[in-house]
């Protein structure tokens, strides 16, 4: 081998070397960051007439479970009957793979109720997408309602910087999935043993975005950094419509870690529609 | 039209000394997108767009793995071309002179070794692709210099 090509050589097989070592210790980070979670689908489903309205349920696949959010039903209108057992289902209709799934809640009407709420579930159905939803209200096997659900796809909020990543986080016009926060920094449980997330929109465009004060929090989420951190907790937030609507807004999230002796660490990261949406 | 002819000339020329950084760029981007298409279950054209929109440190990662492979083969080139000889066997079959490189079955072995190592899909489907792509470039070799 000549010189030059044995000069050529060995600068290539030090770069390489160097490359080598960027990759190895760089990838921690490179996958905290590209290989986010799975989401086959999520939809806000919604109904809005005379008699009856459905506001803010959110279902999504995660990890082969559905979940659905908490939701609240109004049927005023509907002329039910006192102390009556009535089942609310909702059927998931998925047309391409031809799989259909129902969901079953009852409740007890009581006259002079005006929203009957619902808590968040999971269930084990595996539904990989969603083409039509629709709700039936029976009572005792006989159909007093039925009608289909406008499906609202969500869309997909990212926020993150260097070691934090708010992850699973959507927005839709008036609901949002506030998703949980994930970090590659193990140690910041032990040394901040309590975290309040603040989740937050800007009030006013015109004016500086560095005023804290220039911004309305609508959810806040504290706790120990242990149940918070890295848990898959799925919390959501449906707001009035008199408000705005919340996908147009400039959203953003305020980390606030802190210790017994009052020393904080706070800092906060803007949530931004991903590319494309 | 000679002065026209020569600037279309450089230009080619341009792009045929910097081919192998676009063989690669190609290379990296194939490998990197297969692999997100595979992880995120979406199209091929969605891996690649989701390589520069995610997040800076998933093309800045991109860009380092782009030079890893530029390197690498740039020292297959230098071992190749300087040892040409002696790697080079030369035999007959019926009155035609062929010539085989031993590179290439090192180069097969090493394809071997990668599919059965512990590394993550990522460098295993890009490290396939550079030494497929090596392997090609020995071919090319073989092919240009036959006696």
């Amino acid at each position: 081998m000549n010189k030059k090509s044995r000069m050529n050589l060995i600068v290539s097989l030090i770069c390489t070397c160097l490359v080598v070592c960027s990759l190895y210790f760089m990838y921690d980070v490179f996958s905290f960051h590209t290989y986010g979670d799975i989401q086959s689908f999520d939809y806000v489903l919604s109904l809005n007439n005379d008699q009856i309205k459905l506001n803010g349920l959110e279902v999504f696949n995660d990890n082969k479970i559905l979940k659905m959010s908490d939701y609240s039903l109004s049927l005023e209108n509907l002329m039910l009957k006192e102390q009556q057992n009535y089942q609310v289902i909702i059927s998931l209709n998925d047309i391409k793979n031809k799989a259909s799934h129902q969901i079953i809640n009852q409740f007890t009407y009581s006259n002079g109720q005006s929203k009957i709420r619902f808590q968040q579930q999971s269930l084990q159905f595996d539904i990989t997408d969603l083409s039509k939803a629709y709700i039936q209200i029976k009572c005792d096997q006989e159909m007093v309602y039925q009608h289909a659900l406008n499906l609202i796809p969500t869309k997909k909020l990212l926020g993150s910087n260097k070691e934090y990543r708010l992850v699973q986080s959507c927005v839709a016009p008036y609901d949002m999935k506030l998703g949980y926060l994930t970090t590659t920094n193990k140690d910041i449980i032990k040394q901040y043993p309590y975290v309040s997330l603040e989740y937050r929109y800007l009030k006013n465009e015109k004016k500086s975005k560095d005023n804290d004060n220039n911004y309305i929090v609508f959810k806040k989420i504290s706790g120990l950094s242990k149940d918070i951190i890295n848990n898959k907790k799925y919390q959501y937030y449906h707001q009035d419509k008199e408000l705005g609507r919340l996908d147009q807004k400039d959203l953003s999230v305020v980390v606030i870690f802190s210790k017994d002796n009052g020393k904080t660490f706070v800092f906060k990261m803007d949530l931004s529609l991903e590319a494309g949406e | 039209m000679n002065e026209h002819i020569s600037k279309l000339k450089k230009d080619f020329i341009v792009l045929y000394l910097a081919r192998n950084g676009i063989m690669t760029f190609i290379i990296t981007l194939l490998s990197m997108s297969y692999d997100l298409c595979l992880y995120y279950q979406i199209s091929f054209i969605n891996g690649i767009e989701k390589i520069f929109s995610n997040s800076i440190f998933t093309w800045l990662y991109f860009m380092l793995i782009w030079v890893f492979n530029y390197l690498i083969f740039e020292i297959y080139k230098i071992i190749s071309d300087a040892y040409r000889n002696k790697i080079c066997i030369s035999f007959k079959i019926k009155d035609h002179h062929y010539s085989f490189y031993l590179s290439i079955i090192i180069m097969i072995g090493l394809i071997l070794i990668v599919v059965m190592s512990p590394l993550v899909r990522l460098f295993k489907v890009d490290l396939i692709s550079m030494f497929v792509f090596m392997i090609l470039r020995s071919f090319k070799e073989m092919i240009k210099n036959r006696p």
